[in-house]
């Protein structure tokens, strides 16, 4: 091989090492299934936001005669994961909010309406007013995960299982009775080297 | 085999110039925690803050874990707990071993890697988080903490068997954040009586009784006459620091790391309501015996690298001096004088962690927080509901 044939090799070389170190960036489809690891993503909350709505969607909770009220509460998150629980809170509001089934207050602007009306002054008005504020039904409920680790021995790959579960309630504010109630499952296991570069 | 040693003669270099720079690193640190142990800790984070420029990658975990210490006493509780998550993200994320790290190791020392923590480091960063969390009043991301502490208890019980604080303060947080049967298994994991008012309320609370629990006569009347709760967390003194101890050979040295024997004698703690002492719950841990224990349980994979990193420097120096060069012979003496123990560490860390569990009656209007013949006095008007968690240090 001569010299010349060599350094072309090198630069070669070179230039297929590089190119894997280029930043890149691409747009993608948020309704896709994408996972890097067997933590919660954005893929997981759109799967069971879907299925507990349509769960919710697919049966009368409530019986009364309007559209009934719902305010809805925190999602406890009770995983081992800093989770916000607020978008899947949010999501499901939006999924129900476009159905025409329910209606809603919204539980942190509660106080602000509540000043605002105040605010404006007449006693009746507000009673009124407060009295529309009030809600028929409360979904609440909380984000659990178990997680598996294998444990420490020799091998070149460790791997990691996590459950996720959430479950939700619909509770009525009257009776206290719970209306409905389902719960959607994930289960995950990655693997990852335990040597790198 | 010459030709072999030869190609890691450059690396020396390499391993020289990386000794010379870990020296900077630790003096930023140290004036930072020089500043925090006399009671400066905003002017300890402004300083450090200021020096994060010149930390380099590899203690990136020490700075997290420092800068959220500091954060927290300086009471920047958001900017604590979100310090003291990335630095329990960084351990966890960081538990591969790097052939690159290694290898350079093999050519240095240990302090060349990047810093992944002890046991005790690991397990107290969960700790601080859920400290942070509730003095933000974030408790159900204390609870979220609370979980990851008790995997980091499962995967080391030997090293952690004296996590006695973190235990309680998983408790703690796991009651804050409503979730009462975790914090009654936290609160039953210590040792009998620790907690024995907590342990009967979460039981109570669960619809059971506690058959073990006793509590008390004095601490159930106090809890009687209480109009509210303080929890004190007390730091007494400073962590235990770790030192390198040397073997020395005509070409040979080994440095490892290591505790002195001679244990702190550290003031006892006492709290007053008025003249009198307060009844309440105490769950204490020496955190320099933990430090100790955790460096005890990875003795034996430190003692086998530090066999291969011998081995290896001994032949390099044999190549090296074969040559006669005077390059070779100065490179020969940095190899060797590379060998130093990785006495890297949190040492914003007090020498024991107390959490005081305190029914304080209405009308009190401050509580005497004493540690020997030191004393500082914590204002408790007007407690709200639930507990009032302060900071307290000697």
């Amino acid at each position: 091989m001569t010299l010349r044939s060599k350094h072309l090799l090198s630069l070669g070389l070179a230039a297929f090492a590089l190119t894997g170190c280029a930043a890149s960036t691409r747009a993608v489809d948020p309704s896709s299934d994408i996972q890097y690891d067997a933590q919660y993503s954005f893929s997981d909350k759109n799967a069971i936001v879907r299925d507990l709505t349509d769960s919710l969607l697919g049966r009368a909770a409530y019986s009364g005669g309007e559209t009934p009220v719902l305010v809805v509460y925190d999602v406890a998150n009770e995983t081992s994961e800093h989770i916000s629980t607020s978008g899947i809170t949010d999501d499901i509001r939006l999924a129900l909010i476009q159905s025409g089934r329910y209606r809603f207050i919204s539980r942190e602007q509660r106080e602000n309406l509540q000043a605002e009306l105040a605010e404006q002054g007449a006693a009746a008005q507000q009673a009124a007013s407060a009295r529309k504020l009030g809600a028929d039904l409360i979904l609440a409920g909380s984000l659990r995960s178990i997680e598996k680790q294998q444990p420490q021995q020799w091998r070149l790959n460790r791997k990691r299982l996590v459950y996720y579960s959430l479950n939700l309630e619909l509770t009525d504010i009257q009776t206290g009775e719970i209306r409905w109630a389902d719960k959607a499952e994930l289960a995950r296991e990655s693997s990852r080297p335990i040597i790198g570069w | 085999m010459h030709n072999e040693f030869a190609i890691l003669a450059r690396p020396g270099l390499v391993a020289l110039a990386l000794l010379w720079l870990s020296g900077c690193a630790t003096t930023v640190f140290d004036h930072a925690r020089a500043l925090h142990h006399s009671g400066q800790s905003e002017a300890a984070l402004a300083q450090l803050q200021a020096a994060e420029p010149e930390i380099p990658e590899r203690d990136r975990l020490l700075l997290l874990l420092e800068r959220g210490t500091l954060e927290l006493y300086s009471g920047q509780y958001d900017k604590a707990a979100q310090s003291f998550v990335a630095a329990v993200d960084y351990i966890e994320q960081r538990d591969t071993i790097s052939v690159r790290e290694e290898t350079r190791a093999l050519l240095s020392n240990e302090a060349t890697k990047r810093y992944t923590g002890e046991y005790s480091e690991r397990l107290l960063a969960h700790s601080y988080a859920m400290l942070s969390f509730l003095l933000a009043g974030r408790p159900a991301s204390a609870a979220v903490e609370a979980r990851r502490a008790s995997k980091r208890l499962e995967a080391h019980p030997d090293a952690l068997a004296s996590a006695h604080f973190t235990r309680a303060i998983m408790s703690l947080s796991f009651e804050s954040a409503g979730q009462y049967n975790d914090a009654y298994v936290a609160a039953r994991a210590l040792p009998e009586a620790s907690l024995p008012a907590t342990t009967a309320r979460l039981a109570a609370r669960l619809g059971s009784t506690d058959p073990q629990t006793e509590v008390p006569a004095a601490l159930q009347r106090a809890l009687e006459s209480a109009s509210g709760e303080l929890v004190l967390v007390v730091a007494v003194g400073q962590v235990a620091r770790k030192h390198s101890s040397q073997l020395v050979g005509v070409d040979w040295q080994i440095a490892f790391p290591g505790y002195a024997s001679d244990r702190q004698t550290l003031p006892s703690t006492r709290v007053l309501l008025g003249a009198e002492e307060a009844h309440g719950e105490r769950v204490g841990s020496e955190i320099s015996t933990l430090a100790r224990r955790s460096l005890q349980a990875r003795a034996g994979r430190l003692a086998a690298r530090q066999a291969l990193r011998v081995a290896t420097k001994h032949r390099l120096i044999d190549e090296l001096r074969s040559r006669g060069e005077l390059v070779s012979q100065l490179l020969a003496f940095a190899i060797l004088a590379s060998e130093v123990a990785d006495t890297r560490g949190w040492y914003a860390l007090p020498a024991r962690l107390e959490l005081w569990r305190v029914p304080v009656p209405a009308g009190a209007t401050e509580v005497i927080v004493q540690a020997g013949s030191a004393e500082t006095s914590v204002p408790v008007t007007p407690l709200a509901p639930g507990p009032v968690i302060k900071l307290v240090r000697f």
